[in-house]
């Protein structure tokens, strides 16, 4: 990697329980991954409000990742089935508008699978190089009032 | 900056303001302080609903007021559901390969025609919006009326057109997204534009600067009401009067001479009909609070007590407003009526034939 | 000795009348009512003696009526009119008949009449039977039937709503000038007569020029309630009227019952007034009255004067003032073209 490739900031929601930790398990195992990420750990993927996604791209994020517990294993059983719901409507709201919904991420990521959580982020980031990045390039400073 | 200065303080504004009925709101006092004491503080309480202006004798526009007052600073907090619709516009405004609404609806099109139907924000409603409406029927009903009265429209594709983001004092996305909606319209060559949104109406009509002929899809319907030929066997609804259409825009007669070409149809007035209207309890998603929902319910109650087996309304965002509260989980009580937008009303029952 | 039409019957044009006669010149007085009077026939007493309007009256159309130099034309109005160099031909429908003559000046005194405030619906005239006008309850008084129109009984409240049409962009935006003395006298003489009613004025500002400030203090000291407020509505609950305001003074919002309320009407120009002016060549300001371009009485049209409320709603006082002043602005007019009155 040299200094001017574009390096993808991807902003990652992952949930206390299971995503979190997972994450958490392949920093332990020093397994490898691009440092493109900032991690927000919430409770449960359902805390994540699709505006929470979309103030991330207008924040100039290139990409976000929304990560939960699989479908079944919800620390607060039906959490994650809203989860899926919303996200699934958060792009289809980004294709409305133009915007590439691809740089949403949904992905279901356990407490033990530290090496997915990994490979995630590296395609993920793969992904995010050929799109090149968001055009909106706006910081805090700049937001609207 | 709205000149208030004229305010002479009667007070009549505060008598029927309807937050005054459940808060201590007093537009004039806000005024007062202003003109006094240049204080500035903004009013997140006011709906803008219109009816201190109406009755105001020193012709003092208090909506104007507030809206520049709004400006100043915007205030995420009171804005409901996270913001996520003043997102939707920002994206559409900072993402510089931004569509237009998406204008997926079926029916009889002509992309060449001089009458366009905007949809508004109706598929971003459906997609972040859990309160028992299809709002995308809302547009296809209301190709399905246009068509029925002979009119095969265009469906032009702009930006959301900025009611909200103006409301809420987001002032730079509301001129970023009506520059961009002017110019398409422009590009467009249309000559008639219409909208089946209230707030859409108000807002090409009295904040843009269009030199074409806009419409709600009620004044169309009305013009061609002959056209429509659909009946129903003895339903009672009543209606309810948006603000941005009745008192903003004085369309208090067109929705009422459609529903009156119904055959079979009986309309039950509600007794703050038309100038009176009192507002559904919300605007620009500001302020959705318990008093906010006093007013819905409050709402509801009254078309409840007409014996009407539907509240029909003229805008999505008050059919929004009524059937959150109406279809709350759990819900608060259960209101024995249907809350439906005008073109689903009437769309239904062509199908039912 | 010149001639002079006068129209409008009432205390302007009658004053006018009289001081021209007495000056010498002849005088004819047109009025379209059956009687003399205008206005002044439908109040009960004026303020500031509460002296009788009908005794005060009678002085006027006593005098009027007898003077040798003036010819009162009742049931008449004025139908052609024609300028013809230095005079004016005009022809009067006279009860039916056709009259036609030669005057060298002309004095308008068309008056004004009450707004009817019906239009106002948010306050319920002429739809709830207990809302009446200020010219209503004068007749009332005058009649000794002070009573609820719905049930002919004795009212226990009084409410008296000021600047009804009058200061409202969305009706008239002048002040009517005579309201608030007209309302405090009434609200005083009720405290008179029943100290038992509870009587209150709704106002804006009040507006009570000169000595009419101590009726102002006499009405709040006998207990006539002051509440400074515009009532946003006025509506019929349970029999009694209700009235949602906010109080200005204190910033709280009331609701309160009244038996009996009286909706503050003043003046605006009565409907031939358009009319006369486009006949004369008359200018009318944007208020809808004769506007006075020489002043005390002169209009924009040479010889042709108006008096009294015909320019602005006005008081007795200052409608006989300017009625004497136009008099003697007339009198110096025709004394240069036809040589000294008396």
């Amino acid at each position: 990697m040299t200094e001017n490739e574009f390096q993808p900031k991807i902003v990652v929601f992952a949930c206390n329980w299971c995503s979190y930790a997972g994450a958490d398990l392949a920093g332990v195992s020093r397994i490898q991954y691009p440092p493109t990420i900032r991690i927000i750990r919430v409770m449960c993927s359902s805390r994540v409000d699709p505006a929470f996604i979309l103030k991330a791209f207008l924040r100039g994020a290139d990409g976000v990742l929304v990560a939960g517990c699989h479908l079944g294993d919800c620390h607060y059983i039906e959490g994650n089935y809203n989860t899926e719901k919303r996200i699934k409507e958060t792009m289809k709201a980004l294709e409305h508008m133009g915007f590439e919904a691809k740089r949403l991420r949904l992905e279901w990521i356990s407490a033990s699978e530290g090496p997915k959580f990994a490979n995630v982020v590296r395609e993920f980031t793969e992904e995010l190089k050929e799109l090149g990045p968001n055009h909106i390039r706006k910081t805090g400073d700049d937001a609207n009032g | 900056m709205a000149l208030v200065n004229n305010c002479y303080h009667c007070g009549l504004c505060t008598g029927i303001c309807p937050k005054r009925r459940i808060s201590k709101y007093s537009p004039r006092f806000k005024i007062n302080k202003f003109l006094l004491e240049n204080e500035r503080n903004v009013s997140w309480e006011c709906l803008t609903c219109g009816l201190c202006s109406q009755y105001c004798p020193q012709d003092v526009n208090y909506l104007d007021f507030v809206r520049d007052l709004r400006k100043q600073e915007v205030d995420e907090e009171v804005i409901a559901h996270k913001s996520i619709f003043s997102l939707i516009c920002e994206i559409m405004t900072e993402y510089p390969d931004a569509q237009g609404v998406p204008t997926d609806f079926k029916g009889e099109i002509d992309q060449n025609s001089d009458v366009a139907y905007f949809p508004g924000c109706l598929d971003f409603f459906d997609c972040f919006l859990d309160v028992g409406v299809d709002f995308h029927e809302i547009g296809q009903s209301s190709i399905k009326l246009l068509n029925r009265i002979g009119i095969k429209p265009r469906i032009l594709s702009l930006k959301c057109c900025g009611h909200d983001a103006l409301w809420q004092g987001y002032s730079a996305t509301f001129n970023a997204l009506r520059k961009w909606n002017e110019e398409k319209i422009k590009e467009s060559g249309i000559k008639t534009l219409v909208t089946s949104c209230a707030e859409c109406f108000r807002t090409f009509s009295k904040d843009y600067e269009l030199d074409l002929e806009i419409m709600h899809i009620s004044q169309i319907l009305e013009k061609n009401r002959d056209k429509l030929k659909i009946e129903t066997n003895g339903t009672i609804v009543t209606y309810h009067d948006p603000c941005r259409l009745g008192r903003h825009m004085g369309v208090y007669d067109a929705p009422r001479n459609v529903l009156s070409k119904v055959k079979g149809l009986t309309l039950k007035e509600l007794d703050d009909a038309r100038e009176d209207a009192q507002c559904c309890g919300i605007s620009a998603w500001i302020s959705c609070n318990p008093e906010a929902k006093f007013l819905v319910v409050e709402k509801l109650e009254k078309a409840i007590d007409t014996n009407s087996k539907t509240l029909i309304t003229a805008c999505p965002k008050c059919c929004a407003h009524l059937n959150c509260i109406k279809n709350e989980k759990p819900p608060m009580k259960d209101f024995n009526i249907n809350v439906e937008d005008l073109t689903v009303f009437l769309s239904k029952l062509i199908d039912r034939r | 000795m010149g001639r002079v039409l006068v129209v409008g019957g009432g205390i302007a044009g009658m004053q006018s009348s009289l001081d021209l006669a007495n000056l010498g010149h002849q005088v004819y007085l047109v009025e379209k009512e059956r009687e003399l009077g205008g206005n002044l026939r439908n109040l009960y007493k004026i303020f500031p003696t509460s002296e009788k309007a009908e005794e005060f009256l009678a002085n006027f159309t006593e005098k009027a009526k007898t003077h040798n130099n003036i010819s009162v034309l009742t049931d008449s109005t004025l139908c052609k009119f024609e300028e013809r160099g230095h005079a004016f031909k005009v022809t009067i429908d006279v009860a039916g008949k056709r009259d036609t003559f030669n005057v060298d000046a002309i004095v308008l005194a068309t008056g004004f009449v009450p707004y009817d405030p019906t239009e106002k619906t948010e306050y319920g005239y002429n739809r709830y039977r207990d809302v009446v006008t200020s010219i209503d309850v004068e007749r009332m008084m005058k009649e000794g039937k002070l009573v609820r129109p719905s049930n002919s009984e004795k009212p226990k409240s009084v409410t008296f709503v000021q600047c009804v049409g009058f200061r409202d962009a969305k009706a008239y935006r002048y002040c009517s000038y005579f309201c608030c003395t007209l309302t405090v006298k009434n609200a005083l003489l009720i405290k008179r007569e029943h100290p038992d009613i509870e009587a209150r004025v709704m106002y804006m500002d009040i507006r009570t020029p000169f000595v009419y400030e101590n009726l102002y203090s006499d009405a709040r000291n006998i207990g006539v309630k002051f509440i400074r407020a515009r009532p946003a509505e006025i509506f019929e609950k349970n029999n009694k009227l209700v009235l949602n305001f906010e109080d200005t003074l204190t910033s709280e919002t009331h609701s309160i019952e009244s038996d009996l309320v009286v909706l503050s009407v003043g003046g605006i120009p009565p409907p031939e007034t358009k009319e006369l002016g486009q006949m004369m060549k008359v200018s009318l300001d944007d208020t809808g009255f004769f506007k006075v371009h020489n002043r005390p009485a002169g209009t924009d049209a040479n010889r042709i004067f108006v008096v009294g409320a015909a320019c602005s709603p006005k008081d007795i006082d200052y409608s006989l003032s300017q009625a004497g002043a136009a008099a003697s602005q007339i009198n110096k007019l025709l004394s240069e073209t036809h040589g000294a009155g008396k």
